[in-house]
């Protein structure tokens, strides 16, 4: 209110040519409202096209160009200006609303109509009349006379000196709008007359200069107003535009223009996403990295919650660049793991390990071969060559005298008992070695023997490596792979030692050594770890082979001809020679010692027995020694008899011997229990001998001797014995001559010369033992019979009864001439004639000398 | 000077004369006695290839596998084919079915050996008319396989072409061999 006054109390201002100022002000206000914006503004000033909101407003911007402002733009002008307790500008605002809605709700007819005169107005000059018809038509002329009294004489020239387009468009604008608002609204603004009434005088009461606005505000908006008062008061509010917008403002709307440019342009790129994109650009890496600098945890923990996923999904996007991101840092990140916990990355891999080194196997065994062949080569022999020890020593420990020579030999020589066999059956000679590639079969290195037959290397190559396929192909079951291992050919044979991209093919005549076959293997292990690239990637050209390369074949060469001991096995050999030599000078003469001392035993061990064997010296410790050709007798006996005696005795068991008789012949003492022990232990050793069974008593010097002895020879021996105890002065002899007896008798029946049943096994087979065991007996067979039992009982009956035993003896195999029979009437043995008569009718035995026997001194 | 050893195969159905070219080119010989190679024959010729290469004169020993000729029933052994430089794929001009075979032998043979290289000979041109010849050329050709070096008609019996077809093969392994790897 206080800003109308100001503005009204300088009636100068509109005397000024305002109008452009005004339009501009008008503009800006409206810009920098947020309410709807003249878009014809955008229009004129940037030629920038923005999409219409609506194709009414489209149209409406179009047509209102270079217009003076329609009126709600004004009000609203005039309502933001204005301080906001004005009560003026509080009705202009309770109205604006209402006509915007009504414009909005307007029926399409209306528009149509506003529109279609809108047209009229931008069409050129000559629509003009119809244009004035038009003004006509909608009661417009009152507005001419109403303007005069309003307007300064100034404003009224400048009226109508505009241009007609602009001051036509203005009123009919105007017009439009008013009536629009009459027409549509009348109801609408039937409800708070008095309110705007109110106000309105209120305004009226304050400024005088406002009279007429408040005069003919009221009744602008009575429903029974005409419109030229409205239409009045909207010059007026023009011109109070101006009057506030002072020509000051043009450069505040210059630099308003430029803000507004600029702010369209943040708008652009602020709504645009292609815009803020490029606005982002250049700085989203810095903003990062200075909020990564600033607050790093922060960064990481916003980030943290989607990372996995954001991985997870880039690899599914692209995963070829995600491997290609990451390859470089693997190997790495790996080993770091390794160095960190080597466990977990163990516990990791390990289950696919397996599978894995299959894979490798069947993407690229040779690789595979190579790579392991030094190692497993080398385990697998140890490990056989460890088995194969085992048995060897199994078997070489049967003895045998060959055996042990070779084992001898094998151990000077240095080499296994079953390599000798095989070296002795067959001597070997490696003739060639061909290092020959694997798939092509050409020769990469070769060695062959200067004095034998050289041999076409390549066309074996060929052949070897044809028949290694050959084999491969269609022997070997498919999934399976093994290797060709030799060619054996009469006392030949080609050795395949095969490993990934070559192999080493050996010609060798007799048998090979498993020394030189591990060799063999050594060097191809020793050929692959050096030069495997060159090898792999042969292709014909010998120059691309390393000459380093065929030493070593040279030296395999030179391993495998027979007489090639390396320096080392010699010396080993000559040390062993000089060892078993010593051992030699040791050895034999304790051997020949060891023979004698064991002959000299076996000597001594003779000799004493024979000395214990004789009765007379039995007793007496007597030891023989024997030195080489002394036998030494040391001990004690009693008498000069009995030294002789073991003298002689020593000397018939060993006969070449020098007798050197140490034996003391020394007096016993004089005891008397000495000498009666002595006569008893005589006695006892003689009742050991066979048919002597004697008893004596030694009294002060004297033995009495008792008892029997089967032969006269024995009891001189026994009376000899005895006299020859020291302390013994006389023997006394009282022994019976007891020739050998046999109790064994047959009886018979009456008259009978038949041997009862019951005496043909065990008796029989009594007498046939006794001749057995004494073969230096011969037998009597005696025949009785007793006449005083029966008349038959003759001397006829009693020689057949006899007859009929040596009858049956004789069956049993003895020899005839040690039988004698004979026949007699007599009591048998120890048969008396009060005894019973059975007795008498049997067969005895006598046993007799064969030396002494007689026939004559038979009884008859 | 250093002697150059390559492996070439002789590829082929049975009976297309294979043998027999080898035995023409080694010992310039000929037999009509058919005799079947069983598994594979080993020849080798040293070839003198005058200024040639870097290192000047150069010798190289062609290993000439001769392959038992493949029936319907039993194909090449690929083992054989392995680290072949070179391969000569025989047909029989006589028989069209051995010349319908040849692509099949050079496309299984490089598969093998990728940097191989391949003549072809239609053997027993002596037995047909020159002027069928060309119509059988069309048979056995494999587009777009720049492996394979030519393609001639041979006579074993005559020799024609038959040094020819070797002395491509050998001054190719050659070049080959010069190139840098």
């Amino acid at each position: 209110m206080a800003q109308l006054e100001d503005t009204s109390a300088a009636p100068a201002a509109f005397s000024k040519p305002v109008e452009a100022p005004i339009e501009r002000f008008l503009d800006l206000l409206a810009d920098l409202q947020i309410m709807p914006r003249p878009k014809d503004l955008e229009q004129n000033t940037d030629g920038e096209k923005v999409p219409p909101q609506s194709p009414q407003q489209f149209e409406y911007a179009d047509r209102t160009a270079d217009v003076a402002e329609v009126s709600p733009d004004i009000t609203q002008a005039v309502e933001f200006s204005s301080p906001p307790d004005a009560s003026l500008s509080t009705v202009e605002f309770s109205l604006l609303p209402d006509a915007n809605a009504t414009v909005d709700r307007a029926s399409d007819a209306s528009v149509i109509e506003i529109l279609e005169f809108f047209e009229s107005l931008a069409a050129p000059q000559s629509a003009l009349p119809d244009v004035e018809k038009m003004f006509v038509d909608t009661n417009c002329a009152p507005i001419r006379p109403l303007n005069p009294p309003i307007l300064g004489d100034s404003e009224q020239k400048r009226l109508e000196s505009k241009p007609e387009l602009g001051g036509w468009g203005a009123s009919a604008k105007l017009h439009a709008n008013l009536q629009t608002l009459s027409e549509a609204n009348i109801e609408n603004l039937d409800d708070r007359p008095s309110l705007d009434y109110r106000l309105i005088s209120d305004s009226v009461e304050n400024s005088g200069s406002a009279i007429v606005l408040s005069a003919t505000a009221p009744n602008s908006l009575t429903p029974s107003a005409s419109d030229d008062p409205t239409v009045a008061v909207e010059h007026l509010i023009e011109l109070l535009q101006e009057l506030l917008l002072g020509s000051e403002l043009a450069e505040v709307r210059e630099s308003t223009l430029v803000l507004e440019r600029k702010l369209e342009i943040l708008q652009h790129q602020i709504y645009e996403p292609e815009e803020l994109l490029n606005l982002l650009m250049p700085i989203i890496a810095n903003l990062l990295s200075r909020k990564v600098e600033v607050s790093r945890d922060e960064i990481c923990q916003t980030l943290v919650p989607i990372i996995d996923e954001v991985i997870q999904k880039s690899i599914k996007r692209d995963g070829h660049a995600m491997s290609m991101a990451l390859a470089s840092v693997i190997p790495a990140a790996i080993s770091q793991q390794i160095r960190e916990a080597p466990a977990e990355i163990a516990k990791a891999i390990a289950p696919e390990m397996g599978a894995a080194i299959k894979q490798q196997i069947v993407l690229e065994r040779d690789a595979m071969v190579d790579a392991l062949y030094p190692v497993i080569g080398d385990t697998i022999s140890k490990y056989l060559a460890e088995a194969i020890r085992a048995i060897n020593e199994k078997v070489a420990n049967t003895l045998s005298m060959e055996g042990i020579q070779r084992k001898i030999r094998a151990k000077v020589q240095g080499v296994s008992e079953a390599e000798l066999i095989f070296r002795e059956a067959m001597p070997f000679t490696i003739q060639a070695i061909f290092l020959i590639h694997k798939s092509s079969g050409l020769v990469i290195a070769e060695v062959q023997r200067s004095d034998g037959q050289q041999l076409e290397s390549e066309m074996v190559a060929g052949m070897l490596t044809a028949i290694r396929s050959f084999a491969n192909d269609c022997i070997v079951q498919p999934g399976h792979t093994s290797e060709l291992a030799e060619i054996d050919y009469s006392n030949s044979k080609i050795i395949l030692e095969v490993a990934g991209y070559c192999y080493l093919a050996v010609v060798a005549q007799g048998e090979l050594p498993q020394r030189l076959i591990a060799k063999i293997r050594q060097a191809l292990g020793q050929i692959i770890q050096r030069y495997s690239s060159p090898i792999e990637s042969f292709d014909g050209d010998p120059d691309t082979i390393p000459e380093s390369l065929h030493p070593i074949l040279r030296h395999l060469m030179e391993e495998g001809q027979p007489n090639s001991p390396t320096a080392a096995k010699s010396s080993y050999g000559a040390l062993v020679s000089i060892g078993l030599v010593a051992l030699g000078l040791i050895l034999i003469p304790w051997g020949i010692y060891q023979y004698r001392y064991g002959a000299d035993r076996r000597l001594e061990t003779q000799v004493a027995m024979a000395l214990a064997s004789a009765p007379d010296l039995a007793f007496y410790p007597i030891t023989p020694k024997v030195n080489q050709k002394t036998l030494k007798l040391t001990g004690q006996v009693p008498n000069e008899h009995l030294r002789q005696r073991a003298a002689q005795v020593a000397t018939m068991n060993t006969p070449g011997l020098t007798l050197n008789n140490r034996v003391v012949a020394m007096e016993m003492s004089q005891d008397q229990s000495q000498a009666a022990a002595e006569v008893r232990r005589i006695a006892a050793i003689m009742n050991q001998m066979t048919g002597v069974a004697i008893s004596t008593r030694y009294t002060a010097g004297r033995v009495t001797v008792e008892g029997t002895v089967s032969r006269m020879v024995d009891a001189t021996r026994i009376t000899q014995s005895l006299e020859q105890v020291p302390g013994v002065r006389s023997v006394s002899s009282t022994l019976k001559f007891q020739p050998f007896r046999i109790e064994t008798r047959f009886y018979f029946n009456i008259a009978s010369a038949e041997i009862v049943p019951l005496d043909r096994g065990y008796k029989i087979q009594q007498i046939k033992s006794f001749l057995d065991q004494n073969p230096e007996k011969s037998l009597q067979i005696i025949g009785h019979s007793s006449p005083a039992s029966s008349p038959l009982e003759t001397q006829t009956i009693a020689l057949q009864r006899a007859r009929t035993v040596e009858a049956t003896l004789l069956k049993l195999g003895v020899d005839p001439l040690r039988l004698k029979v004979s026949g007699t009437t007599d009591l048998p043995t120890g048969v008396e004639v009060a005894h019973p008569l059975w007795l008498s009718r049997c067969v005895e035995f006598v046993p007799i000398a064969i030396a002494n026997q007689s026939p004559s001194k038979m009884p008859k | 000077m250093s002697t150059i050893s390559k492996k070439i195969c002789l590829i082929g159905d049975f009976g297309v004369g294979k043998t027999s070219l080898i035995r023409r080119f080694i010992d310039r010989q000929f037999s009509d006695r058919y005799l079947s190679t069983v598994g594979v024959k080993i020849s080798r010729k040293i070839i003198e290839q005058p200024e040639l290469g870097r290192s000047g004169k150069r010798e190289l020993q062609l290993l000439m596998w001769d392959i038992e000729g493949s029936t319907k029933f039993k194909s090449i052994a690929p083992s054989y084919l392995q680290g072949a430089k070179g391969a000569i794929i025989v047909g029989d001009v006589t028989r069209q079915e051995t010349l319908i075979a040849m692509p099949d032998h050079a496309r299984n043979f490089l598969a093998i050996n990728p940097q191989g290289s391949v003549t072809l000979a239609l053997n027993k041109s002596d037995l047909v008319e020159a002027e069928k010849l060309p119509r059988l050329l069309q048979l056995v050709q494999v587009p777009h396989e720049a492996r394979i070096l030519a393609t001639y008609t041979t006579s074993a019996k005559s020799g024609q072409d038959v040094d020819r077809i070797f002395q491509t093969l050998a001054d190719n392994l050659l070049e080959q061999h010069e190139l840098p790897v």
